[in-house]
């Protein structure tokens, strides 16, 4: 998108901060930040109108869920409120009011850094049906099971809305992105800086916060979905051992992979078929995976393009039914066809 | 005609648990996983098959549990084992008819009650390599096979203690309460919770630790080590 | 293959036994710290608190602390008795050969390079005189050269001092030393460690690690056991992989010890895909690295309730190749090798993992002198 789009919505003095790259500053990937099948500059990728085209008119899908980058860290508060704010207008006034409105659905964009304005922004969104999800950052200051952050999913849950944490490159806190220090390379980053989302959903389960909100789904748009299961193995033997410091988790960690979904992003698919099988096995045979395209990107996936991976290696619910049942405010889409 | 399930659960109730020797015998068994709650889907040897004699399975049984006696004496049944051999249903009769090995536990002197107070145990060096803890839990007693079926640790030689409940608050995170306080033993390895009276472990599964009877004698039984006893201070007998 | 050791003869008699179950990861300490603070030199060994700067407590611990309960001796703490750590270790467990892997309270790496490389040294004379010399050191047991990551120069003089010495079998550095091991600035001890053809062992260590996450920090042990800590090893092996130091060091070989295995695999597979789109810089796919360059401990082995599922995820990961056994003796989530490895993995796979992998990465011997702890011990079943 162009920036003037989002800042119309900002007021003076704040307006005249700039909102950084949508691909990241830091980690800039040593390729074309768009995939080369797409063919076109910023004007493209920005313009709702292009977008349908390409993903309905030409590639056949049916619908599609538009997540705002997340940029840069803002340390700033009141700037956070205020761009994710001039987000959400922006994207009820244009991509859901565009051409192929009927077909785009949005999240609603939250900063966990405002719990008060987070919960106003999903409050005032929540009405409006092209919203399906609330959209929380990856990186921030506490992983979120922990109770600061309890009201935000609450609020979630209780409008039916799934909570999608989304990584992308951005981030809504200052803390080094990997592990064992600061990462030099892309790759280096690309490849482990996605895998923090296991922190939060770990934290999520062991805080009780999924027994707390029955209704909650949590959404990992940054993959994860191959690595996951063996991550949960080591939590499921140490919660059975310790259950005495978490009586509250009803169920066994992996149980709650059914309020849990991913969406696999290219790196997620093995190159080798038996190890692909077993992540669409290990994901409850697929029933967690959503396919996101994460158009336009440089790490695209297209599965209707003939490459890796076979799409009839995928169950169909992963393109349609899954994304049904996840968002029920999709299924008017479907109607409409 | 009784169905499989009534059978076993018949069998269950009467030995008083379903671990044991006939888990270990299975084991042994090339094919075939072992569940416990699932006995009659094991392997097809241990069933009476349609026209044999229960008494020629159960020559065969003797054979293959000397068998596991010698090769691995960490699981070597001791003399107090007992076998079940279920009928799938098509000959008629209870199990202890044509089961067992032996059908009656051998009872074994713990103890005077005066040396097992409330809150402690009493690891008794029989049934099985690792003996059985016999607990005094506020005065009722129990006893558990002193090996936990996670990996083989000696279970009852674990902290006797209480465990947690979840409190629910009305705007914050849950919190905990204690509560059993001396009802539970943990294992000292890696520390799961079973409750003493039932042998079942804390978290959700349908696994358990074999449970033996525990009974107190004001008279030491026949052929048993005498005791000298008062009529205040009886025995603690271990059936095991 | 059962993991049962010959019955040798009761007094250990001097014949030989076959090795049957190498443990790369256990943990023994001496009695006290004086075992190693009177081995600094000064100014260290008189300085003031140096024993509390040895046993900082690590931020996470289940709730009812990290050793296993039945394996404290009298007098001591747990992994300090001999005659104890035999008996459990090697005797019901029936461990042939196990490696020591130093860390925890009393080695605790210090934040003061120069202190950190003293300690380090005190460290390894330690378990030379101890457990690598008068406890049965020669047949049973070896070692890990300590190193203090946080100062590299000294790192490469303790290698090239112990190098010669067969009792230490690799290198130790911390999970956690301020930057991934890719990082150039340790590129020296890779090289004096490949140099003489030790593998270096990455475990966890308590005093110079940073707890705070990418994503804020974790509450408690289960969470960070799980997920946090394996995130640090993948890390560091992800940045070896990138930053070449298997293509500068190609006699260079990790361990990665105690955070997990089956994560790994799908871990190499992510960077694989990224590899291929962004052009690497350095020969071959990142996975093609492995066999050649690194191996996993196996503690602990998952427990899924599928058998075929941890199956797919050992192949995976190449589990016959690169996994070996520990138990993490004497820590509270001890595998017990009877148990750890399900025999449905059949004999080959099991005797790979149990054995061969450890023999051959290390250059162990196949067989040992029996010893006291070859007799069964007598079931405590008495009939009456």
């Amino acid at each position: 998108m162009r920036d003037d789009e989002i800042l119309r919505y900002i007021g003076p003095p704040l307006r005249s901060i700039p909102l950084g790259s949508p691909f990241g500053q830091r980690y800039v990937p040593p390729v074309d930040d768009i995939h080369a099948s797409v063919g076109g500059g910023p004007e493209l990728y920005g313009n709702p109108d292009a977008v349908g085209e390409v993903l309905f008119e030409k590639g056949g899908f049916d619908a599609a869920i538009v997540t705002a980058p997340n940029r840069l860290v803002r340390s700033d508060r009141r700037h956070e409120v205020a761009v994710m704010r001039a987000t959400n207008e922006w994207l009820a006034a244009s991509w859901l009011q565009s051409r192929h409105g009927e077909r785009f659905r949005a999240s609603i964009d939250v900063s966990p850094t405002n719990v008060a304005a987070a919960i106003k922004e999903i409050e005032r969104w929540a009405a409006h049906p092209g919203f399906v999800q609330v959209a929380v950052p990856l990186q921030v200051h506490s992983p979120y099971g922990e109770q600061e952050y309890f009201p935000i999913l609450e609020a979630a849950a209780s409008f039916g809305l799934p909570v999608a944490i989304h990584g992308d490159g951005g981030g809504g806190a200052e803390l080094t992105p990997t592990m064992a220090g600061l990462p030099t390379k892309f790759v280096e980053y690309h490849t482990l800086f996605p895998l923090n989302a296991m922190v939060h959903l770990v934290s999520v389960i062991t805080e009780g916060v999924f027994d707390r909100l029955p209704d909650l789904t949590l959404v990992l748009t940054d993959g994860c979905a191959a690595v996951m299961p063996p991550f949960l193995w080591r939590v499921d033997a140490k919660a059975r051992a310790l259950k005495e410091e978490m009586p509250w988790v009803g169920r066994r960690p992996t149980e709650y992979l059914n309020q849990v979904r991913f969406v696999p992003r290219r790196d997620d698919f093995p190159r080798d078929r038996n190890q692909l099988e077993t992540m669409i096995h290990l994901a409850r045979d697929g029933a967690c995976l959503l396919y996101g395209s994460n158009y336009p990107m440089w790490d695209l996936v297209d599965l209707q393009a003939g490459d890796w991976p076979p799409a009839d290696l995928f169950p169909q619910p992963f393109f349609g039914a899954n994304a049904l049942d996840t968002y029920p405010r999709l299924r008017p889409v479907r109607q409409a066809t | 005609m009784t169905n499989d399930n009534d059978l076993w659960a018949d069998a269950v109730e009467r030995v008083g648990d379903d671990s044991g020797i006939f888990r270990g015998a299975c084991r042994r068994i090339p094919d075939g996983e072992v569940r416990r709650d699932r006995l009659m889907a094991s392997p097809p040897e241990l069933r009476c098959k349609r026209g044999e004699t229960p008494r020629a399975v159960l020559a065969t049984m003797d054979e293959r549990v000397t068998d596991i006696a010698t090769s691995n004496p960490r699981e070597a049944p001791g003399p107090s084992y007992r076998i079940i051999v279920l009928c799938p249903g098509w000959c008629p009769g209870r199990p202890t008819e044509f089961g067992g090995h032996r059908t009656e536990m051998p009872r074994y002197v713990v103890g005077k009650v005066s040396e097992l107070p409330p809150g402690s145990v009493r690891i008794v060096p029989v049934n099985n390599p690792q003996g059985v803890g016999v607990f005094n839990v506020n005065g009722a007693y129990y006893a558990l096979k002193n090996v936990c079926p996670h990996q083989g640790g000696p279970l009852c030689s674990g902290p006797i203690t209480g465990t947690t409940r979840a409190k629910l608050t009305e705007n914050d995170a849950p919190e905990f309460e204690w509560v059993r306080e001396g009802e539970i033993v943990r294992c000292p390895w890696h520390r799961w919770e079973f409750d003493i009276a039932t042998g079942k472990t804390v978290f959700d599964s349908r696994m358990r630790v074999a449970k033996y009877r525990v009974t107190v004698d004001a008279e030491p039984p026949r052929q048993v080590e005498t005791f000298h006893v008062t009529a205040e201070d009886g025995l603690v007998i271990l059936e095991a | 293959m059962k993991p049962e050791t010959d019955n040798g003869s009761a007094n250990g008699g001097g014949h030989e036994v076959d090795i049957r179950i190498i443990d790369i990861d256990v943990h023994f300490k001496p009695a006290n710290a004086f075992a190693l603070t009177d081995r600094l030199p000064e100014p260290w060994r008189s300085r003031t608190n140096i024993h509390r700067a040895l046993t900082k407590a690590p931020l996470y611990n289940p709730y009812t602390g990290a050793m296993r309960l039945d394996a404290k001796p009298e007098g001591g703490p747990t992994g300090s008795d001999p005659s104890l750590a035999g008996r459990q270790l090697l005797q019901e467990a029936g461990v042939d050969l196990a490696i020591n892997i130093p860390v925890g309270e009393y080695f605790c790496p210090l934040v003061e390079p120069d202190l950190n490389a003293a300690l380090s040294s005190a460290v390894n004379e330690w378990q030379a005189a101890t457990w690598l010399g008068d406890f049965k050191g020669h047949t049973r047991y070896r070692g890990s050269i300590s190193v203090a990551a946080n100062n590299v120069p000294a790192a490469v003089r303790e290698i090239e001092k112990w190098a010669g010495d067969p009792r230490f079998v690799q290198v130790l550095v911390p999970h956690h030393a301020g930057a991934p091991y890719g990082s150039p600035q340790f590129d020296p001890i890779w090289a004096a460690a490949s140099k003489h053809g030790l593998p270096v062992a990455i475990h966890s260590n308590v005093g110079l690690e940073q707890y705070m996450t990418p994503v804020g920090l974790i509450q408690r042990y289960p969470e960070y056991n799980g997920i946090g800590h394996p995130l640090f090893l993948a890390h560091h092996l992800v940045s070896l992989i990138t930053y070449g130091s298997f293509d500068r060091f190609p006699q260079l070989r990790i361990v990665m010890v105690e955070g997990g295995f089956s994560l790994y695999g799908p871990v190499i597979s992510r960077l694989d895909r990224a590899w291929e789109a962004l052009g690497g810089e350095n020969k071959g796919l990142p996975s093609d690295y492995l066999r050649d360059h690194v191996r996993f401990s196996s503690q602990p082995v998952e427990e899924p309730d599928s058998f075929d599922d941890l199956a797919r995820m050992w192949a995976w990961g190449d589990a016959s190749h690169l996994l070996m056994f520990s138990t993490d003796y004497p820590h509270w989530d001890f595998d017990d090798p009877a148990r750890a490895i399900s025999p449905r993995f059949g004999d080959a796979t099991r005797r790979r993992v149990y054995l061969e992998n450890a023999r051959e990465f290390y250059g162990l011997p196949g067989k040992r002198p029996a010893d006291e702890f070859d007799a069964r011990p007598a079931p405590a079943a008495a009939s009456h």
